[in-house]
Protein backbone atom coordinates (compact mmCIF):
# COMPACT_ATOMS: atom_id res chain seq x y z
CA UNK A 1 0.00 0.00 0.00
CA UNK A 2 1.46 2.83 -0.83
CA UNK A 3 1.66 6.01 1.46
CA UNK A 4 -0.33 8.22 -1.17
CA UNK A 5 -3.07 5.73 -1.33
CA UNK A 6 -3.31 5.70 2.54
CA UNK A 7 -3.29 9.15 3.11
CA UNK A 8 -5.95 9.89 0.60
CA UNK A 9 -7.77 6.70 2.21
CA UNK A 10 -7.66 8.38 5.47
CA UNK A 11 -8.81 12.09 4.17
CA UNK A 12 -11.55 10.88 2.20
CA UNK A 13 -12.96 9.69 6.26
CA UNK A 14 -12.09 12.75 7.14
CA UNK A 15 -13.92 14.38 4.67
CA UNK A 16 -17.09 12.24 5.11
CA UNK A 17 -17.16 12.99 9.11
CA UNK A 18 -17.11 16.47 8.61
CA UNK A 19 -19.96 16.34 5.70
CA UNK A 20 -21.82 14.13 7.63
CA UNK A 21 -22.08 16.47 10.74
CA UNK A 22 -23.03 19.53 8.04
CA UNK A 23 -26.00 17.83 6.94
CA UNK A 24 -27.74 16.94 10.33
CA UNK A 25 -27.79 21.07 11.12
CA UNK A 26 -30.44 20.78 13.68
CA UNK A 27 -28.64 17.96 15.28
CA UNK A 28 -24.90 19.63 15.27
CA UNK A 29 -26.74 22.85 16.82
CA UNK A 30 -27.98 21.20 19.34
CA UNK A 31 -25.38 19.12 20.56
CA UNK A 32 -23.75 22.36 20.92
CA UNK A 33 -25.79 23.99 23.10
CA UNK A 34 -26.18 20.98 25.16
CA UNK A 35 -22.78 20.23 25.46
CA UNK A 36 -22.42 24.25 26.38
CA UNK A 37 -24.37 23.74 28.95
CA UNK A 38 -21.99 21.15 31.19
CA UNK A 39 -20.07 23.87 31.92
CA UNK A 40 -22.30 26.41 32.46
CA UNK A 41 -24.15 24.08 35.34
CA UNK A 42 -20.43 23.72 36.60
CA UNK A 43 -19.94 27.25 36.81
CA UNK A 44 -23.51 28.50 38.45
CA UNK A 45 -22.72 25.09 41.18
CA UNK A 46 -19.74 27.18 42.00
CA UNK A 47 -20.47 30.72 41.98
CA UNK A 48 -23.27 29.51 44.89
CA UNK A 49 -20.57 27.95 46.17
CA UNK A 50 -18.26 30.80 46.13
CA UNK A 51 -21.44 33.16 47.50
CA UNK A 52 -21.54 31.05 50.44
CA UNK A 53 -18.11 31.15 51.46
CA UNK A 54 -16.47 33.66 53.34
CA UNK A 55 -13.11 33.55 51.85
CA UNK A 56 -12.95 35.13 48.46
CA UNK A 57 -11.24 31.59 47.21
CA UNK A 58 -11.49 28.00 47.30
CA UNK A 59 -8.60 26.50 47.25
CA UNK A 60 -6.13 28.94 45.09
CA UNK A 61 -9.05 29.67 43.03
CA UNK A 62 -10.75 32.82 42.83
CA UNK A 63 -14.56 32.46 41.11
CA UNK A 64 -12.58 34.18 37.55
CA UNK A 65 -10.12 31.50 38.06
CA UNK A 66 -12.70 28.92 38.85
CA UNK A 67 -14.71 30.09 35.67
CA UNK A 68 -12.06 30.35 33.41
CA UNK A 69 -10.89 26.41 34.60
CA UNK A 70 -14.19 25.01 33.72
CA UNK A 71 -14.56 27.27 30.27
CA UNK A 72 -11.00 26.06 29.14
CA UNK A 73 -11.75 22.73 30.00
CA UNK A 74 -14.84 22.49 27.78
CA UNK A 75 -12.51 23.12 25.27
CA UNK A 76 -10.01 20.73 25.98
CA UNK A 77 -12.82 18.37 26.37
CA UNK A 78 -13.48 18.88 22.82
CA UNK A 79 -10.86 16.69 21.81
CA UNK A 80 -11.92 14.23 24.19
CA UNK A 81 -15.57 13.97 23.21
CA UNK A 82 -15.24 12.91 19.70
CA UNK A 83 -12.09 10.66 19.44
CA UNK A 84 -14.53 7.77 19.84
CA UNK A 85 -12.32 4.98 19.48
CA UNK A 86 -13.64 2.71 21.47
CA UNK A 87 -17.07 2.78 20.02
CA UNK A 88 -15.68 2.47 16.27
CA UNK A 89 -13.77 0.30 16.99
CA UNK A 90 -16.28 -2.30 19.05
CA UNK A 91 -19.17 -1.58 16.64
CA UNK A 92 -16.63 -2.82 13.92
CA UNK A 93 -15.78 -5.96 15.72
CA UNK A 94 -19.54 -6.53 16.87
CA UNK A 95 -20.50 -5.73 13.46
CA UNK A 96 -17.72 -8.17 11.53
CA UNK A 97 -17.59 -4.74 9.50
CA UNK A 98 -13.52 -4.77 10.95
CA UNK A 99 -12.96 -7.54 8.38
CA UNK A 100 -13.81 -5.48 5.79
CA UNK A 101 -11.69 -2.54 7.20
CA UNK A 102 -8.76 -4.67 7.40
CA UNK A 103 -8.37 -5.49 3.80
CA UNK A 104 -8.75 -1.43 2.59
CA UNK A 105 -5.56 0.12 1.34
CA UNK A 106 -5.52 2.14 4.86
CA UNK A 107 -3.65 1.24 8.10
CA UNK A 108 -6.74 0.81 10.54
CA UNK A 109 -5.80 2.40 13.62
CA UNK A 110 -4.77 5.08 11.43
CA UNK A 111 -8.31 5.16 9.56
CA UNK A 112 -10.44 4.73 13.19
CA UNK A 113 -8.50 8.15 14.46
CA UNK A 114 -9.10 9.84 10.91
CA UNK A 115 -13.02 8.56 11.24
CA UNK A 116 -12.93 10.70 15.16
CA UNK A 117 -10.82 13.39 14.01
CA UNK A 118 -13.13 14.38 11.40
CA UNK A 119 -16.22 15.06 14.01
CA UNK A 120 -13.03 16.29 16.48
CA UNK A 121 -12.16 18.91 13.57
CA UNK A 122 -15.04 19.79 12.98
CA UNK A 123 -16.33 21.00 16.61
CA UNK A 124 -13.53 22.54 17.32
CA UNK A 125 -12.62 24.92 14.69
CA UNK A 126 -16.64 25.59 15.02
CA UNK A 127 -16.98 26.08 18.40
CA UNK A 128 -13.14 25.09 20.62
CA UNK A 129 -11.86 27.82 18.86
CA UNK A 130 -14.79 30.78 19.25
CA UNK A 131 -14.97 29.80 22.71
CA UNK A 132 -11.50 30.30 23.24
CA UNK A 133 -11.36 33.44 22.25
CA UNK A 134 -14.22 34.65 23.82
CA UNK A 135 -12.75 33.39 26.85
CA UNK A 136 -9.48 34.87 26.75
CA UNK A 137 -11.38 38.07 25.98
CA UNK A 138 -14.27 37.93 28.21
CA UNK A 139 -12.11 36.88 31.65
CA UNK A 140 -9.14 39.09 30.56
CA UNK A 141 -6.65 36.00 30.74
CA UNK A 142 -3.38 37.29 29.56
CA UNK A 143 -2.24 34.27 27.32
CA UNK A 144 1.27 34.89 25.89
CA UNK A 145 2.61 33.17 22.50
CA UNK A 146 4.14 30.55 24.80
CA UNK A 147 1.55 29.77 26.97
CA UNK A 148 -0.62 29.03 23.49
CA UNK A 149 2.55 26.84 21.78
CA UNK A 150 2.72 25.07 25.10
CA UNK A 151 -1.57 24.74 25.41
CA UNK A 152 -1.15 23.23 21.42
CA UNK A 153 1.11 20.91 22.77
CA UNK A 154 -0.71 20.08 25.52
CA UNK A 155 -3.80 19.39 23.34
CA UNK A 156 -2.12 17.49 21.02
CA UNK A 157 -0.59 15.42 24.09
CA UNK A 158 -4.32 15.07 25.44
CA UNK A 159 -5.31 13.74 22.23
CA UNK A 160 -2.45 11.12 21.68
CA UNK A 161 -3.28 9.82 24.63
CA UNK A 162 -6.97 9.82 24.88
CA UNK A 163 -7.11 7.87 21.53
CA UNK A 164 -4.47 5.68 22.53
CA UNK A 165 -6.17 4.68 25.85
CA UNK A 166 -9.53 4.51 23.72
CA UNK A 167 -7.89 1.88 21.02
CA UNK A 168 -6.65 0.09 23.57
CA UNK A 169 -10.07 -0.61 24.97
CA UNK A 170 -11.13 -0.49 21.90
CA UNK A 171 -9.30 -3.71 21.03
CA UNK A 172 -10.42 -5.71 23.57
CA UNK A 173 -13.52 -5.69 22.15
CA UNK A 174 -11.92 -8.46 19.62
CA UNK A 175 -11.61 -10.58 23.10
CA UNK A 176 -14.43 -9.82 25.23
CA UNK A 177 -16.98 -8.45 22.33
CA UNK A 178 -19.01 -5.89 24.88
CA UNK A 179 -16.80 -3.53 26.12
CA UNK A 180 -19.05 -0.83 27.56
CA UNK A 181 -18.25 -1.99 31.49
CA UNK A 182 -14.31 -1.02 30.68
CA UNK A 183 -15.65 2.12 28.53
CA UNK A 184 -17.70 3.42 31.63
CA UNK A 185 -15.02 2.52 34.02
CA UNK A 186 -11.87 4.61 31.65
CA UNK A 187 -14.54 7.39 31.33
CA UNK A 188 -15.02 8.04 34.68
CA UNK A 189 -11.04 7.61 35.66
CA UNK A 190 -10.54 9.93 32.66
CA UNK A 191 -13.73 12.53 34.55
CA UNK A 192 -12.27 12.53 38.33
CA UNK A 193 -8.56 11.71 37.97
CA UNK A 194 -7.97 13.92 35.01
CA UNK A 195 -9.89 17.35 37.03
CA UNK A 196 -13.24 17.02 34.36
CA UNK A 197 -14.93 17.30 38.13
CA UNK A 198 -13.08 20.16 39.42
CA UNK A 199 -9.45 20.82 39.54
CA UNK A 200 -6.85 18.35 41.43
CA UNK A 201 -5.44 21.06 43.73
CA UNK A 202 -8.24 21.05 45.68
CA UNK A 203 -7.76 17.29 46.55
CA UNK A 204 -6.03 16.62 49.83
CA UNK A 205 -2.13 17.40 47.87
CA UNK A 206 -1.02 13.50 48.97
CA UNK A 207 -3.73 12.38 46.47
CA UNK A 208 -3.63 15.65 44.22
CA UNK A 209 0.01 15.07 43.80
CA UNK A 210 -0.73 11.46 42.44
CA UNK A 211 -3.53 12.42 40.43
CA UNK A 212 -1.89 14.90 38.69
CA UNK A 213 1.04 12.66 37.63
CA UNK A 214 -1.13 9.91 36.13
CA UNK A 215 -1.91 10.11 32.24
CA UNK A 216 -5.41 10.97 32.83
CA UNK A 217 -4.39 14.56 34.67
CA UNK A 218 -2.82 15.31 30.55
CA UNK A 219 -6.28 15.04 28.98
CA UNK A 220 -7.91 17.51 30.78
CA UNK A 221 -6.65 19.33 34.24
CA UNK A 222 -3.06 20.32 32.37
CA UNK A 223 -4.31 22.17 29.63
CA UNK A 224 -6.59 23.59 31.14
CA UNK A 225 -4.64 25.09 33.95
CA UNK A 226 -1.84 26.10 31.75
CA UNK A 227 -4.46 28.51 29.44
CA UNK A 228 -6.31 29.45 32.35
CA UNK A 229 -3.01 30.62 34.11
CA UNK A 230 -2.95 28.03 37.23
CA UNK A 231 0.40 26.87 36.87
CA UNK A 232 3.98 28.86 35.95
CA UNK A 233 5.12 28.42 32.24
CA UNK A 234 8.18 27.25 34.21
CA UNK A 235 6.19 24.43 35.98
CA UNK A 236 4.75 23.28 32.66
CA UNK A 237 7.80 23.47 30.31
CA UNK A 238 8.83 20.81 33.42
CA UNK A 239 5.39 19.07 33.36
CA UNK A 240 4.61 18.73 29.46
CA UNK A 241 7.97 16.00 29.12
CA UNK A 242 6.31 14.11 31.43
CA UNK A 243 3.28 14.18 29.17
CA UNK A 244 5.25 13.00 26.40
CA UNK A 245 6.17 10.20 28.15
CA UNK A 246 3.11 8.77 29.05
CA UNK A 247 1.95 9.35 25.29
CA UNK A 248 4.90 7.74 23.73
CA UNK A 249 4.33 4.81 26.26
CA UNK A 250 0.16 4.39 25.97
CA UNK A 251 0.94 4.64 22.87
CA UNK A 252 3.56 1.50 22.43
CA UNK A 253 0.80 -0.53 24.54
CA UNK A 254 -1.91 -0.02 22.22
CA UNK A 255 0.32 -0.58 19.42
CA UNK A 256 1.63 -3.82 20.83
CA UNK A 257 -1.91 -5.25 21.71
CA UNK A 258 -3.29 -4.37 18.24
CA UNK A 259 -0.48 -6.22 16.89
CA UNK A 260 -1.11 -9.12 18.73
CA UNK A 261 -4.72 -8.74 18.93
CA UNK A 262 -5.61 -8.13 15.17
CA UNK A 263 -3.93 -11.94 14.17
CA UNK A 264 -7.96 -13.15 16.16
CA UNK A 265 -10.08 -10.89 13.94
CA UNK A 266 -11.93 -13.85 11.82
CA UNK A 267 -15.15 -13.67 10.10
CA UNK A 268 -17.22 -16.17 8.23
CA UNK A 269 -16.12 -16.10 4.42
CA UNK A 270 -12.69 -14.93 5.31
CA UNK B 1 -60.44 -8.74 27.00
CA UNK B 2 -61.07 -6.49 29.84
CA UNK B 3 -59.10 -3.18 30.90
CA UNK B 4 -57.48 -5.24 33.65
CA UNK B 5 -56.66 -8.56 31.94
CA UNK B 6 -54.91 -6.24 29.37
CA UNK B 7 -52.91 -4.72 31.67
CA UNK B 8 -52.01 -8.38 32.95
CA UNK B 9 -51.10 -9.38 29.84
CA UNK B 10 -49.05 -6.38 28.82
CA UNK B 11 -47.19 -6.62 32.30
CA UNK B 12 -46.60 -10.54 31.91
CA UNK B 13 -45.39 -9.30 28.38
CA UNK B 14 -43.08 -7.06 29.74
CA UNK B 15 -41.33 -9.09 32.66
CA UNK B 16 -40.43 -11.57 30.13
CA UNK B 17 -38.75 -8.92 28.14
CA UNK B 18 -36.78 -8.32 31.06
CA UNK B 19 -36.14 -11.83 31.94
CA UNK B 20 -34.82 -12.50 28.42
CA UNK B 21 -32.45 -9.09 28.46
CA UNK B 22 -31.03 -10.36 32.12
CA UNK B 23 -30.54 -13.74 30.69
CA UNK B 24 -28.55 -12.27 27.41
CA UNK B 25 -26.81 -10.00 29.65
CA UNK B 26 -25.20 -12.32 31.52
CA UNK B 27 -24.14 -14.01 28.61
CA UNK B 28 -21.15 -10.93 28.98
CA UNK B 29 -20.06 -11.90 32.24
CA UNK B 30 -16.90 -10.36 32.47
CA UNK B 31 -18.43 -7.02 31.66
CA UNK B 32 -21.18 -7.67 34.13
CA UNK B 33 -18.27 -8.56 36.58
CA UNK B 34 -16.68 -5.08 35.48
CA UNK B 35 -19.77 -3.09 35.39
CA UNK B 36 -20.09 -3.94 39.25
CA UNK B 37 -17.21 -2.19 39.78
CA UNK B 38 -18.03 0.94 38.23
CA UNK B 39 -21.39 0.72 40.30
CA UNK B 40 -19.50 0.84 43.06
CA UNK B 41 -17.24 3.79 41.64
CA UNK B 42 -20.01 5.93 41.30
CA UNK B 43 -21.24 6.72 44.73
CA UNK B 44 -17.53 6.69 45.43
CA UNK B 45 -17.42 9.78 43.02
CA UNK B 46 -20.13 11.35 44.45
CA UNK B 47 -18.97 11.26 47.86
CA UNK B 48 -15.05 12.45 47.22
CA UNK B 49 -16.44 15.34 45.13
CA UNK B 50 -19.24 16.50 47.95
CA UNK B 51 -16.57 16.26 50.69
CA UNK B 52 -13.82 17.90 48.14
CA UNK B 53 -16.26 20.76 48.00
CA UNK B 54 -17.24 21.38 52.00
CA UNK B 55 -13.34 20.91 52.71
CA UNK B 56 -12.67 23.97 51.00
CA UNK B 57 -15.59 25.93 51.33
CA UNK B 58 -19.19 26.22 52.95
CA UNK B 59 -21.00 24.48 50.66
CA UNK B 60 -23.81 25.93 49.02
CA UNK B 61 -26.26 27.98 51.34
CA UNK B 62 -28.94 26.49 52.92
CA UNK B 63 -27.66 23.28 52.48
CA UNK B 64 -25.69 20.72 54.53
CA UNK B 65 -22.65 18.60 53.86
CA UNK B 66 -25.13 15.39 54.32
CA UNK B 67 -28.31 17.27 52.97
CA UNK B 68 -26.49 18.02 49.23
CA UNK B 69 -24.93 14.07 49.46
CA UNK B 70 -27.99 13.15 49.83
CA UNK B 71 -29.43 14.82 46.76
CA UNK B 72 -26.82 13.94 44.74
CA UNK B 73 -26.86 10.27 45.28
CA UNK B 74 -30.80 10.66 44.83
CA UNK B 75 -29.76 12.50 41.00
CA UNK B 76 -27.92 9.28 40.95
CA UNK B 77 -30.81 6.98 41.88
CA UNK B 78 -33.21 8.85 39.78
CA UNK B 79 -30.15 8.74 36.62
CA UNK B 80 -30.01 5.06 37.00
CA UNK B 81 -33.83 4.54 37.12
CA UNK B 82 -34.22 6.69 34.00
CA UNK B 83 -31.34 4.42 32.12
CA UNK B 84 -32.98 0.97 33.16
CA UNK B 85 -35.51 2.21 31.02
CA UNK B 86 -34.87 4.40 28.46
CA UNK B 87 -31.67 4.68 25.81
CA UNK B 88 -32.58 7.44 23.91
CA UNK B 89 -29.40 6.39 21.04
CA UNK B 90 -31.38 3.27 20.37
CA UNK B 91 -34.44 4.34 20.48
CA UNK B 92 -33.20 6.93 17.78
CA UNK B 93 -31.78 4.75 16.28
CA UNK B 94 -34.90 2.87 15.38
CA UNK B 95 -36.89 5.72 14.13
CA UNK B 96 -34.45 6.87 11.82
CA UNK B 97 -34.02 3.06 10.55
CA UNK B 98 -37.52 1.90 10.76
CA UNK B 99 -36.63 -0.76 13.46
CA UNK B 100 -40.00 0.33 15.49
CA UNK B 101 -41.94 -1.56 12.47
CA UNK B 102 -41.63 -4.93 14.20
CA UNK B 103 -43.61 -3.14 17.11
CA UNK B 104 -46.60 -1.75 15.67
CA UNK B 105 -47.60 -5.40 13.58
CA UNK B 106 -47.66 -6.48 17.46
CA UNK B 107 -50.75 -6.07 19.94
CA UNK B 108 -48.34 -4.85 22.44
CA UNK B 109 -47.56 -1.29 23.53
CA UNK B 110 -45.02 0.10 21.49
CA UNK B 111 -44.05 2.58 24.71
CA UNK B 112 -43.23 -0.65 26.68
CA UNK B 113 -41.37 -2.37 24.22
CA UNK B 114 -39.26 0.97 24.51
CA UNK B 115 -39.18 0.67 28.33
CA UNK B 116 -36.85 -2.75 27.30
CA UNK B 117 -34.28 -0.75 25.50
CA UNK B 118 -32.48 0.34 29.27
CA UNK B 119 -28.96 -0.52 30.09
CA UNK B 120 -30.15 -3.12 32.72
CA UNK B 121 -26.38 -2.89 34.59
CA UNK B 122 -27.60 -0.02 36.07
CA UNK B 123 -28.76 -1.99 38.94
CA UNK B 124 -25.35 -2.32 40.30
CA UNK B 125 -25.31 1.70 40.26
CA UNK B 126 -29.13 1.79 41.64
CA UNK B 127 -27.75 -0.12 44.99
CA UNK B 128 -24.45 2.40 45.02
CA UNK B 129 -26.65 5.17 44.84
CA UNK B 130 -29.18 3.60 48.21
CA UNK B 131 -26.36 2.94 49.92
CA UNK B 132 -24.74 6.34 49.82
CA UNK B 133 -28.76 7.40 50.73
CA UNK B 134 -28.92 5.32 53.63
CA UNK B 135 -25.88 6.68 54.73
CA UNK B 136 -26.99 9.91 54.76
CA UNK B 137 -30.45 9.21 56.31
CA UNK B 138 -28.52 7.73 59.59
CA UNK B 139 -27.13 11.30 59.57
CA UNK B 140 -30.37 13.15 58.54
CA UNK B 141 -33.31 13.88 60.61
CA UNK B 142 -36.29 12.36 59.46
CA UNK B 143 -39.68 11.17 59.85
CA UNK B 144 -41.51 8.31 58.30
CA UNK B 145 -43.80 10.48 56.79
CA UNK B 146 -41.29 12.20 54.71
CA UNK B 147 -39.56 8.89 53.72
CA UNK B 148 -43.16 7.63 52.29
CA UNK B 149 -43.70 11.52 50.35
CA UNK B 150 -40.15 11.20 49.31
CA UNK B 151 -40.86 7.54 47.51
CA UNK B 152 -44.63 9.14 46.15
CA UNK B 153 -42.59 12.34 44.52
CA UNK B 154 -39.37 10.17 42.93
CA UNK B 155 -42.04 7.65 41.44
CA UNK B 156 -43.93 10.66 40.37
CA UNK B 157 -41.16 12.99 39.06
CA UNK B 158 -39.08 10.25 37.41
CA UNK B 159 -42.24 8.79 35.66
CA UNK B 160 -42.86 12.28 34.21
CA UNK B 161 -39.32 12.59 32.95
CA UNK B 162 -39.36 9.54 31.43
CA UNK B 163 -42.44 10.52 29.55
CA UNK B 164 -41.35 13.91 28.07
CA UNK B 165 -37.96 11.99 27.07
CA UNK B 166 -40.18 9.44 24.81
CA UNK B 167 -42.46 12.39 23.68
CA UNK B 168 -39.14 14.72 22.87
CA UNK B 169 -37.54 11.99 21.32
CA UNK B 170 -40.31 11.43 18.73
CA UNK B 171 -41.71 14.74 18.59
CA UNK B 172 -38.06 15.95 17.59
CA UNK B 173 -37.77 13.65 14.80
CA UNK B 174 -41.09 14.51 13.70
CA UNK B 175 -40.29 17.82 12.99
CA UNK B 176 -36.41 17.65 12.61
CA UNK B 177 -35.76 14.64 11.44
CA UNK B 178 -32.88 13.82 13.84
CA UNK B 179 -32.43 13.90 17.72
CA UNK B 180 -28.92 11.58 18.05
CA UNK B 181 -27.99 14.70 20.24
CA UNK B 182 -31.36 13.78 22.68
CA UNK B 183 -29.03 11.57 24.85
CA UNK B 184 -26.84 14.50 25.78
CA UNK B 185 -29.87 16.57 26.81
CA UNK B 186 -30.64 13.63 29.49
CA UNK B 187 -27.23 13.40 30.53
CA UNK B 188 -27.14 17.30 31.02
CA UNK B 189 -30.63 17.61 33.13
CA UNK B 190 -29.34 14.77 35.07
CA UNK B 191 -26.17 16.76 35.56
CA UNK B 192 -28.20 19.94 36.38
CA UNK B 193 -30.15 17.51 39.43
CA UNK B 194 -27.11 17.36 41.15
CA UNK B 195 -27.40 20.17 42.81
CA UNK B 196 -30.72 21.99 44.23
CA UNK B 197 -32.41 23.66 41.41
CA UNK B 198 -33.13 27.05 43.04
CA UNK B 199 -29.31 27.75 42.00
CA UNK B 200 -30.90 28.13 38.80
CA UNK B 201 -32.48 31.04 39.28
CA UNK B 202 -36.22 31.53 38.64
CA UNK B 203 -36.29 31.06 35.05
CA UNK B 204 -34.23 27.43 36.04
CA UNK B 205 -36.38 26.55 38.27
CA UNK B 206 -39.26 26.88 35.74
CA UNK B 207 -36.89 25.04 32.78
CA UNK B 208 -35.76 22.26 35.47
CA UNK B 209 -39.15 21.42 36.80
CA UNK B 210 -42.26 22.19 33.75
CA UNK B 211 -40.39 22.14 30.72
CA UNK B 212 -37.96 18.98 31.88
CA UNK B 213 -39.29 17.44 34.28
CA UNK B 214 -35.84 16.38 36.11
CA UNK B 215 -36.47 18.28 38.99
CA UNK B 216 -39.64 16.78 39.45
CA UNK B 217 -37.59 13.57 39.89
CA UNK B 218 -34.39 14.62 42.55
CA UNK B 219 -35.08 18.46 43.65
CA UNK B 220 -38.64 17.98 45.02
CA UNK B 221 -38.32 14.52 46.84
CA UNK B 222 -35.02 15.93 48.01
CA UNK B 223 -36.42 18.98 49.43
CA UNK B 224 -39.47 17.59 50.95
CA UNK B 225 -37.08 15.13 52.64
CA UNK B 226 -35.37 17.40 54.15
CA UNK B 227 -38.15 20.30 55.35
CA UNK B 228 -37.13 22.88 52.64
CA UNK B 229 -40.21 23.15 51.26
CA UNK B 230 -43.89 22.78 52.74
CA UNK B 231 -46.72 20.10 52.25
CA UNK B 232 -48.70 22.45 50.64
CA UNK B 233 -46.05 23.29 47.51
CA UNK B 234 -45.15 19.57 47.83
CA UNK B 235 -48.53 18.72 46.99
CA UNK B 236 -48.52 21.49 44.18
CA UNK B 237 -45.28 19.79 42.66
CA UNK B 238 -47.05 16.21 42.67
CA UNK B 239 -50.29 17.63 40.87
CA UNK B 240 -47.62 19.18 38.29
CA UNK B 241 -45.92 15.85 37.84
CA UNK B 242 -49.18 13.68 37.38
CA UNK B 243 -49.73 16.81 34.88
CA UNK B 244 -46.95 16.64 33.09
CA UNK B 245 -47.26 12.97 32.89
CA UNK B 246 -50.77 13.10 31.54
CA UNK B 247 -49.59 16.41 29.04
CA UNK B 248 -46.44 14.17 28.06
CA UNK B 249 -48.21 11.10 27.30
CA UNK B 250 -50.41 12.98 24.77
CA UNK B 251 -47.59 14.30 23.12
CA UNK B 252 -45.76 11.25 22.99
CA UNK B 253 -48.64 9.24 21.04
CA UNK B 254 -48.52 12.68 18.66
CA UNK B 255 -45.10 11.84 18.02
CA UNK B 256 -45.33 8.13 17.67
CA UNK B 257 -48.13 8.80 15.37
CA UNK B 258 -45.35 10.52 12.82
CA UNK B 259 -43.48 7.57 12.73
CA UNK B 260 -43.13 6.65 9.15
CA UNK B 261 -41.77 2.63 8.65
CA UNK B 262 -39.06 1.90 6.71
CA UNK B 263 -42.09 0.23 3.98
CA UNK B 264 -43.65 3.74 4.30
Amino acid sequence: MSAKNMFNGTASLFWLMIKNNVTFRSDMIMNLLTRLGFPFIAIVAWIAIYASTSSSSVGQFTLSNMISYYLVLTVVEIVLWYTNAIWIVQDDVQSGFIVTKLIRPANYPISVFAEGFGNLAFYFVLIGIPLLIAITYLTGLSVSLTTLLLFIASLLIALVIAFAFQFIIGTLAIYFTNIGGMAAVYFTFEYLIGGGLFPLTLLPSSIGSIFMSSPFAFQLYFPAMLYSGGITLQFAMQQIWIGVAWAVIITAVAALLWKVAKRRVDAVGV
Amino acid sequence: MTGLSKLQQMLKIFLIRQKYDWNELLQYRFQFIVYLAYAVLQPIITLVFISTIYGVSNGIAGWSYFQLLFLAALSGLTTSLFQYFVEPQRIFNDITRGGLDKYMTKPFSVFLSLLSYGNKLVVANMLGNISLLVYCMLNLQFTLLQLALLAVAVAAGTTAFIIFMMAFIFNWHKYFTGGWWISTLAEMAQNAAYWPISIFGTFGYIILTILIPIGLAVFVPAAIFTGKISIVTYALFVVVSLLAIYIFHGLYRKGLAGYNSAAG
